[in-house]
């Protein structure tokens, strides 16, 4: 292990340097788009030399290299992510954020147990009935949702689910409020307001947990312990779920980095559309309404989660299997 | 292994005496597969109609028919009408115009220029080149996509439009009847420079084509490349400027190269560091070829396939991408039709309930598209890899 704990150390290491060019990439960025908090503070029957005061005192006027290195600094140090300016004026960012974090986890978290779950099934479905046309049906029907965007199969859920079956809710969110600031926002748990978000968010991951899935499978339907299982006498069942889904199962931790990406874009548009309150909601509000400081506080908090998910999930790879050495390989 | 082999005898035994070349072998087994050619075949269908949108459209994408606001198909408008009784079925036409620009420059940029260029150097110079590429690689791959995008489009958009109005002013097809007129002016001889070089450039590539297998190396292949990034940039300072939103189209092609050379730089390299080790690779060098020539007659043709592999798996990405920043409010702007805002425009609640028709066309052609680009992915990564089966 002492070739792992290596790499995990050098893994680690580089992930403030990432995140470091990550933050300043950003933020140079946002410092240089049109309007800024002056031109919304002044409002817009100020003068051009209120306005200019209004700028020294903000520091504004400073090189942006000097307002990035402020702008570190009081983040590193009190976890101050600044203030939203335009659509929320004057609440911390981070009590904007925090809340809509809790409520878009929730239909994340239940379109990955669904998406896991039908995956692995038609994986390994379809694994068992490889040669026939069950097995290329199988796969193939689920690789058409993965293709659909999230934004084309959310209309068509809604009009058949909301609109012509009336079955679910239209749009919004459930549960227990919460007040921060000028934000009032609903929690959401347990409510069935989450069906039509997680049903969207998981028909695209299904595919490539069921194609992993059988591809493993499948080598490890040919292993001799399989036959061992086989001609002893177990139950197909027991053989299949002991000694086949066991083995084949465990590669599905290096998909997880993958889905959390893709769930985390397909929240912008599910959030959009369904008018739930979460950081996919926030990030379109923000873009529309120019609040820099809000996206850029969601692009450095996610920055850091996908880094870190990252790295737990090539550690995790090398855990499992024995026989990913990370000695030889320049990292 | 064995499998393909067999295969390739067959392929072989097919024409006697004719070598079949790689590209035909892939070619042959691409037509056995009737799914990738119905997939070719719609994205074909999509790209002609995307081209000639102007011809093929009933209405221009602004008319608005005020008698007809929100109206369902009819004989008049076959996918009906939105709600500023602009014609669907124009605006879908125009649409795949949207899509069809901004997925071939993001190709020849992000997934071509970029990432063959920067993989290659980086195989190939290893050392502190290779870090430098590959961390900045490791930076932008880290970089979550989508917010990312989000920010850049909506800060940089009046930089970008500013600097399009500019060379709007000095080259346009305006700038260029001007110039024929007076037979001068700096436009116009760096247009007839433009014109001489894309001649040139054919000829090369014509030239490329017609030699053999043998003679083809990179005196050949570089007019090639130059004559096609030329006859692109004509093609968009003719082509874009005669519909508003280049800005848009410039910001969002720009922006979505940046994330999307990444993953292809990372295969390429490693390719390359693979071949760079080959035998014929160090009989090539150790007869004095050339590092250029190295990497283009030897190198780059053992790599394409990849890059096919690579480009085609990232098309549908790329078109999903337009259509999702645009639906987000930050990619193409009105009243430049796209996909994204059609369905944007459509996914309301009531105007599901009220107007179902306006969602129904712009879904379903967005869905097949990129159903059809991953479809044809796979299929070419089988063709090409034939050991991953």
């Amino acid at each position: 292990m002492q070739g792992l704990f290596g790499y995990a150390v050098r893994r680690l290491l580089w992930v403030p340097v990432i995140l470091f060019a990550v933050s300043f990439i950003a933020f140079t960025i946002t410092r240089f788009g049109p309007g800024d908090y002056v031109d919304v503070l002044a409002g817009p029957r100020a003068t051009p030399e209120a306005e200019a005061r209004l700028r020294e005192q903000t520091g504004l006027n400073d090189p942006f290299y000097e307002q990035y290195g402020r702008y570190m600094k009081r983040l590193l140090t009190e976890g101050d992510f600044g203030e939203s300016f335009t659509k929320y004026r004057g609440t911390p960012v981070w009590d904007i954020i925090w809340p809509r974090i809790l409520v878009s986890i929730q239909p994340g978290i239940v379109a990955l147990v669904i998406g896991f779950s039908v995956g692995i099934a038609v994986g390994i479905f379809a694994a068992l009935k490889q040669g026939t046309w069950l097995d290329p049906f199988a796969i193939g029907s689920f690789l058409f949702f993965q293709s659909i965007p999230v934004l084309v199969s959310l209309p068509f859920l809604v009009l058949l689910f909301v609109v012509k079956l009336g079955w679910l809710p239209a749009i919004g969110w459930g549960g227990p409020r919460v007040d921060v600031g000028p934000q009032d926002i609903e929690l959401g748990i347990l409510s069935t307001h989450i069906i039509l978000p997680a049903l969207a968010l998981s028909l695209p991951s299904v595919a490539g947990v069921a194609r992993l899935v059988r591809a493993t499978t499948l080598s490890v339907l040919g292993e001799d312990y399989v036959r061992t299982a086989r001609a002893k006498g177990l139950p197909e069942f027991q053989v299949i779920t002991r000694h086949v889904a066991r083995n084949a199962l465990l590669p599905l931790v290096t998909v997880l980095g993958l889905s959390l990406s893709t769930l985390l874009e397909g929240s912008f548009f599910v959030e959009t559309i369904l008018g739930i309150p979460g950081i996919g909601q926030l990030g379109f509000q923000a873009a529309t309404s120019r609040d820099y400081d809000v996206i850029l506080a969601l692009v450095l908090i996610l920055a850091t989660a996908f880094v870190i998910a990252n790295i737990i999930t090539d550690l995790a790879y090398t855990l499992i299997d024995p026989r990913v050495r990370f000695e030889e390989r320049r990292s | 292994m064995q499998e393909a082999a067999q295969e390739l005898t067959v392929d072989l035994a097919h024409r006697e005496g004719v070598p079949a070349s790689p590209w035909r072998v892939a070619w042959r087994r691409l037509r056995g597969r009737k799914l990738a050619m119905i997939a070719l075949a719609a994205i074909a269908l999509f790209y002609v109609v995307a081209l000639a949108a102007p011809a093929i459209a009933p209405y221009d994408y602004r008319d608005q028919d005020l008698n007809n606001p929100s109206q369902g198909p009819a004989w008049s408008h076959p996918f009906g009408t939105d709600r500023l009784g602009r014609d669907q079925l124009s605006r879908v036409v125009w649409s795949a115009r949207t899509t069809m620009i901004v997925t071939a420059a993001t190709v020849l940029t992000g997934s071509i220029a970029l990432s063959v260029g920067l993989g290659m150097i980086s195989g190939y110079a290893g050392g502190k080149v290779d870090t430098a590429i590959m961390r900045t690689g490791e930076v932008f791959a880290s970089l979550p996509g989508l917010p990312m995008l989000i920010l850049i489009n909506a800060t940089m958009r009046e930089k970008v439009v500013r600097g399009v109005d500019w060379l709007e002013s000095h080259s346009s097809s305006h700038a260029l009847r001007t110039g024929l007129e007076r037979h001068s002016g700096p436009e116009f001889a760096f247009l007839l420079v433009l014109g001489l070089l894309v001649l040139a450039g054919m000829a090369g590539a014509a030239a490329w084509l017609s030699a053999g297998e043998g003679r083809r190396n990179a005196l050949w292949l570089a007019p090639a490349t130059v004559a096609a990034l030329l006859v692109a940039l004509l093609w968009a300072v003719q082509g874009i400027y005669a519909t508003t939103g280049a800005a848009d189209y410039f910001l969002i092609f720009g922006a979505l190269s940046l994330f999307f050379w990444v993953g292809g730089a990372r295969v390429i390299r490693s390719q390359v560091l693979a071949l760079r080790e080959t035998e014929y690779v160090l009989a090539a060098r150790s007869m004095g070829a050339s590092t250029w020539r190295i990497l283009m007659s030897h190198l780059l043709p053992n790599i394409s396939p990849l890059i096919i592999v690579g480009v085609s798996a990232s098309l549908g990405a790329i078109a999903g991408s337009e259509i999702a920043l645009t639906f987000l409010g930050v990619g193409v702007h009105d009243p430049t039709p796209s996909f994204g805002a059609l369905i944007f425009d459509a996914a309301g609640q009531s105007t599901l309930r009220n107007y179902p028709h306006l969602i129904i066309f712009p879904a379903v052609v967005v869905g097949a598209l990129i159903f059809a680009f991953n479809l044809l992915g796979d299929a070419l990564n089988d063709v090409f890899t034939p050991r991953a089966r």
